[in-house]
């Protein structure tokens, strides 16, 4: 599956599939939440903790930023394969771009986990 | 060499696209940080209230406008909306003010 990724054989008509669905996904979201935020004073924190203390929020705050890391991931595909050149060093930057990604997934893993299940 | 207003537009939204991925730590990092305990919200709208985290709030604002407006457009055309060149050189302008006039309205008011 790695090899397959690295490759980045995985088809175009996938990518382009995968890259509107989140798109959808993301500006759904986004509009929601801009109107759940709306509704609060968020520079407090007991109002900015409360918006996230339903279950489809929170299911749906995770769902968005793992949708996000995707849709970048296949958009720095994209850039890099039009403007790298060598396959070497195109491979050698996306694994650093992945690096980057797979960081902020784990943060986000950790301090979610850690916030919504340990403390509840 | 004259740039045409649809690939201006479709430049940007490769540019913001890339300018959002390398600011999504420091949204990574902002979300998980004023979620995380009283203390770590104070901190965390201590440090956007600065003035260079609210130029790059500025910058990311924007991008994210763009991106959304030009993504947006993208679908249409995906939908064979907007294809003729009238429509997509209207549409185009239309991206580009747009976002920029609601960057405005936010910068003003952040």
């Amino acid at each position: 599956m790695n090899i397959k990724w690295f490759k980045e054989s995985f088809g175009g008509m996938t990518q382009w599939v995968y890259q509107r669905f989140t798109a959808v996904f993301m500006v759904i979201y986004l509009l929601i939440m801009s109107a759940l935020i709306s509704n609060h004073s968020v520079f407090k924190y007991s109002a900015w903790v409360s918006i996230f203390d339903t279950a489809w929020v929170r299911f749906g705050t995770l769902i968005f930023f793992y949708v996000m890391f995707f849709h970048a991931w296949i958009g720095i595909l994209h850039i890099t394969e039009d403007y790298i050149k060598w396959f070497a060093i195109r491979r050698v930057i996306n694994f650093c771009f992945l690096v980057i990604i797979i960081l902020q997934i784990l943060i986000i893993n950790f301090y979610l986990i850690q916030i919504w299940v340990v403390d509840a | 060499m004259r740039l045409p207003l649809p690939a201006l537009v479709s430049i940007l939204h490769r540019m913001s696209g890339a300018l959002l991925f390398l600011l999504m730590p420091f949204l990574t990092w902002a979300f998980c940080s004023s979620l995380s305990s009283e203390l770590n919200f104070a901190k965390t709208i201590f440090i956007l209230n600065s003035w260079p985290a609210k130029v790059i709030q500025i910058f990311f604002i924007w991008a994210l406008l763009h991106h959304l407006m030009a993504g947006l457009r993208h679908l249409l055309l995906d939908l064979q909306i907007g294809n003729d060149l009238i429509l997509a050189r209207f549409s185009s302008k239309t991206v580009l003010f747009v976002s920029f006039i609601l960057t405005t309205i936010v910068a003003y008011w952040i």
